[in-house]
């Protein structure tokens, strides 16, 4: 307990470098920025500015990464309240009574409300952090190439059945992107896979290139002509508006301590990130209100809870991430894969080998939560007037980074064209009904699935009963096995309850 | 309804199983061997036999238990889809072969063209505008390995 108040304050020493606290900041105005942009997420954010980190020392680069993030939830909560536009999943729950309370002419409120829920979320998930990381880490070290794979397995699975959408079509995606991993030189024997003679693609799909071909061109196709040109008549937010009144403050606080609890619940079952979360709170929330007919209608405390619950989970999210290496969402593996490619690999290691870059994250959250409010508050005026920004100007302008970004990871043109094949498939899956963001997942998890089954089955002799043998495994095995029951449950229920109405 | 419906499932498990079928036959290009010592087809047959399940599954199930907020039932936007794709074509090709300035204003100027409202001034201005804009940040602040100009 007390060594980690003790490394907490070593974090604080390197966050508070100036040239790391200039990075956060870079990085939370970026992201705050792209975030409430229409039409543009945090996955557009934080793929668009990766290459740019790779120049960097990693300190500095995960600061700016993580900052992006958070940065463009916070400016993405802003496009959702005031236009009723989600661009990152989570924030559809909050446009629910959101977009009505600015109808009300209340989005000013909604806003202030949105910010102190989620520094209240946010703030209890880095405690969450602090005191359960090294927890998580000392078991960690017992774990050995079983537990891992079955841990990824559940890791796999829950991400991609527990989003949004259908879950088989979650988990074909996941597959998808486990192929897509394995695409390159196969690091045990050395053979080619699914190069078909381009030796460009002997070193692998690039990262970049597949994420921004998924939430840049793919998005950019699936939005251009559709996304209506935002009408600011509600949309007109000034400082003194964003005081919220002491009734209000009334209903959102108890809402916002629940809601950070069912985050930060959500937050330790791997593979369940924000979206969930916010859905959770949100029904919760409904449930045990007095006056459930408002929700939907402009109820203060559907914004204040799943706001709240978001971001203590998206906190909470970075345990699994930086402790285990298994990231719970798509976003997760991109800042994976970022640490990465500085040479870094997330695990049970990190803490102890690298102090600098786990509790100097850490630290750096709340100051660029703080550095958001600070933002925010004064700020209002000019991110609503970012917010008229149409879209027809954005797309061609992004595009622009999109492919400048691509070409400066290896500064290589090919990479530019494999965005384009990725995005023309992207664009498909969207229209067949697909969520793309689990391919992420399995492609940044996929070489390591492999190796670590490989190990664990040479050190079987081949028997794939050693994963029930050792316990921590039988159990996480059987964690996965309950899912798909309880998965394939729900559907029979669902569909049988259908064919009822149909009748 | 139900019936663009299911064939949109169709499609789509036929689509994974297409993927799936690739990946057997990269598998089997390369070997398998066995549990104890994988050949480097191990893992992309293993995946190809899971994706060839999941797409029968879809295309056979049709399941819509979920209600998709994404669903787009209207018929794609072929000129904003040909203009963006082309966009960044045009960024390879002249990026290649001009260099930095005329690569950015091709790529923007076909890609904001894909916009029905969007009037040819207005392109022509928005890329002009990034392309000074992209020239001096990459070009002559970042140096990025492509000439601002060239003749190749």
């Amino acid at each position: 307990m007390l060594s980690s108040v003790g490394d907490l304050w070593h974090g604080f020493g390197v966050a508070l470098q100036l040239h790391n606290l200039m990075y956060c900041f870079l990085g939370v105005l970026i992201g705050q920025v792209v975030g409430v942009l229409p039409g543009m997420g945090a996955m557009a954010a934080i793929s668009l500015l990766l290459p740019l980190t790779f120049a960097m020392k990693p300190v500095a680069a995960i600061l700016m990464l993580a900052g992006i993030f958070y940065g463009s939830q916070y400016g993405g909560a802003i496009c959702s309240i005031l236009l009723n536009l989600p661009c990152h999943p989570p924030h559809a729950v909050t446009c629910l009574d959101g977009y009505p309370l600015t109808r009300q002419g209340k989005g000013g409120t909604a806003l202030a409300i949105t910010m102190i829920a989620s520094f209240v979320g946010a703030s209890f998930g880095i405690t969450e952090m602090v005191f359960f990381a090294p927890v998580l880490t000392r078991a960690a070290f017992e774990f050995g190439p079983a537990e891992i794979s079955s841990i990824m397995l559940l890791g796999l699975l829950a991400g991609s059945t527990l989003a949004r959408g259908s879950p088989i079509k979650g988990v074909a995606m996941t597959t998808l992107g486990l192929l897509l991993g394995s695409v390159g030189t196969d690091i045990n024997t050395g053979a080619a896979r699914f190069t078909y003679g381009v030796v460009n693609l002997y070193g692998g799909i690039e990262i970049v290139a597949l994420a921004l071909g998924l939430f840049g061109l793919a998005e950019f196709i699936k939005n251009v002509n559709r996304l209506a040109p935002p009408h600011g008549g509600h949309a007109n937010v000034r400082l003194r508006d964003m005081r919220p009144s002491r009734e209000d403050l009334k209903k959102s606080i108890p809402a916002m301590i629940r809601g950070t609890l069912i985050g930060s619940l959500c937050a330790l079952i791997p593979g369940t990130g924000p979206t969930i979360a916010s859905f959770v709170s949100y029904a919760a929330e409904k449930k045990i209100s007095r006056t459930p007919e408002r929700f939907g209608h402009g109820a203060i405390e559907g914004v204040a809870c799943p706001e709240a619950s978001t971001h203590s989970s998206v906190q909470g999210d970075f345990i699994p991430t930086m402790c285990l290496g298994i990231p719970g969402d798509a976003v997760m593996a991109l800042l994976l894969g970022a640490l990465m490619i500085q040479g870094i690999t997330p695990g049970p290691h990190l803490i102890k080998e690298q102090p600098d870059i786990f509790w100097g994250l850490i630290a750096s959250f709340w100051i660029g939560n703080i550095l958001l409010v600070l933002l925010n508050v004064p700020m209002i005026g000019l991110w609503v007037k970012l917010l008229k920004l149409p879209y027809r100007f954005l797309y061609p302008a992004a595009l622009f980074f999109v492919c400048i970004g691509v070409y400066s990871a290896q500064n290589s043109f090919f990479d530019v064209g494999v965005t384009i094949v990725i995005g023309i498939v992207g664009f498909l899956l969207l229209r067949l009904g697909f969520h793309p963001a689990p391919i992420l997942l399995g492609f940044v998890l996929g070489p390591r699935v492999e190796e670590n089954f490989r190990r664990a089955m040479l050190i079987s002799d081949g028997d794939l009963c050693y994963f029930l043998q050792r316990p921590i495994s039988a159990v996480v095995v059987g964690l996965c096995v309950l899912l798909i029951l309880g998965q394939t449950t729900f559907w029979l229920i669902g569909r049988h309850r259908q064919r009822i109405l149909a009748a | 309804m139900t019936g663009t419906r299911s064939r949109r499932e169709l499609l789509a498990g036929g689509l994974i199983l297409l993927f799936g079928l690739i990946a057997l036959l990269e598998g089997r290009r390369l070997g398998t061997g066995t549990l104890f010592a994988m050949g480097p087809g191990f893992v992309p047959m293993a995946l190809g036999v899971i994706l060839c399940g999941l797409g029968l599954a879809i295309a056979l199930t049709g399941q819509t238990s979920t209600v998709d907020p994404h669903a787009e039932p209207d018929a794609p936007d072929w000129r904003g889809a040909v203009c963006i794709l082309l966009g960044a074509g045009f960024f390879i090709m002249l990026g290649v072969h001009v260099g930095l300035a005329p690569a950015i204003f091709g790529s923007v100027f076909v890609a904001a063209m894909g916009d029905r409202t969007t009037k040819l001034i207005e392109a022509v201005g928005l890329a002009a505008g990034v392309t000074i804009f992209g020239s001096i940040l990459f070009g002559l602040i970042l140096k990025i390995p492509i000439p601002v100009f060239e003749w190749r």
